[in-house]
């Protein structure tokens, strides 16, 4: 894939998430839409990837695992980009609306991820022998998982929303750190993970299938957001009596 | 006095020695030269694992939007004793 790639599917969801917010009219229709067409292309993706796609040269079927296990990772890191966004966004502006979209965008990103490591697991059975190794990239996936997962048990052990707010923030961008770090790590170290597809080292047929399973799973990552979001502001409403739009600002002696 | 290993004619055999197996070692599977330690060939078969990540995948939408839908504004009625 180009290296671009990532950074397009991150630009597409970001603009999902602020047409949504952004714009009132949306709201009622916009992620009713996308997952209705994300249930009709995960249809269409389970014919693609199990029909339609050639065998992988080595792997031969088994590697069409790849249509399902690349996009989970990718809505992964996804996800936690726009909760970092958020985090940075909070601290420098406090309000419970970021608050709300990065826990709903972390909860996301750790249900994605967990489902790509499975997936990953199972994958790595029939071609290392093995369901897990201490590989670095699968090392360094499950120390930013574990972080994002503690992110979460963060919020729901601490009671004053104030402090849960910019606690987390701040360990959203200590946890997102390790995010390069395991999209790197094929490449800093010898791992057992292969690298990055690039469009030359992946079939015509198995990009188009790849791609169609990305997008499959971003039209259900905005659908998630929105309502996750919706389950974050009503906490939001029940734990302060009348919510205000914004934490108590502090003010410079 | 010279080694006997150094000099010229037994280097050139050695040379030509090692040239003549390398040529006859057969050439690695993979296009790209991969080691000959590495295990070659195609899996065969797989349709399990294959048929339980793609499980895992619609399991884990399907269970997740179900978690959303349970947890939703309103689903959940008060408290019996929470009423005015």
């Amino acid at each position: 894939m180009p290296f671009w790639s990532p950074l397009a599917l991150l630009a597409v969801a970001l603009g999902l998430v602020i047409t949504h917010f952004a714009v009132p009219t949306t709201r009622a229709w916009m992620w009713k839409a996308s997952a209705v067409v994300g249930l009709g292309a995960l249809a269409l993706l389970l014919y693609l990837g199990l029909i339609w796609a050639p065998p992988e040269a080595f792997m031969s079927d088994v590697g069409r695992i790849l249509y399902v296990h690349v996009p989970f990772v990718w809505m992964c890191m996804i996800a936690f980009t726009l909760n970092v966004g958020c985090a940075i966004a909070y601290l420098m502006k406090k309000s419970w609306r970021t608050d709300a979209l990065a826990e709903s965008t972390a909860e996301i990103g750790v249900m994605f991820g967990a489902g790509g490591v499975l997936m990953g697991s199972i994958w790595a059975r029939p071609t290392w022998g093995v369901w897990w190794d201490w590989d670095p990239r699968l090392i360094s996936t499950a120390v930013m998982l574990l972080s994002y997962v503690g992110y979460l048990a963060f919020r729901s052990f601490t009671e004053d929303p104030e402090r849960r707010a910019t606690w987390s923030a701040a360990a959203s961008i200590l946890g997102y750190v390790s995010l390069p770090i395991v999209w790197f790590s094929v490449r800093w170290w010898n791992s057992l993970h292969q690298v990055q597809s690039t469009s030359q080292s992946l079939d015509s047929q198995m990009r188009i299938v790849m791609w169609w399973g990305t997008v499959t799973m971003l039209f259900f990552l905005f659908a998630f957001v929105v309502k996750r979001y919706e389950i974050a502001r009503s906490r939001q409403s029940s734990a302060l009596e009348a919510p205000p739009e914004a934490p108590r600002q502090e003010v410079a002696a | 006095m010279k080694p006997f290993l150094l000099s010229r004619p037994v280097l050139l055999l050695s040379l030509w020695a090692a040239r003549a197996l390398a040529e006859e070692a057969p050439a690695p599977v993979h296009p790209a030269g991969i080691e000959k330690a590495v295990p070659s060939g195609v899996i065969e078969g797989g349709w399990g694992y294959v048929y339980a990540a793609y499980t895992v995948a619609l399991a884990g939408l399907v269970f997740y939007a179900l978690s959303l839908w349970t947890r939703r504004p309103g689903a959940q009625p008060p408290p019996p004793g929470d009423t005015p």
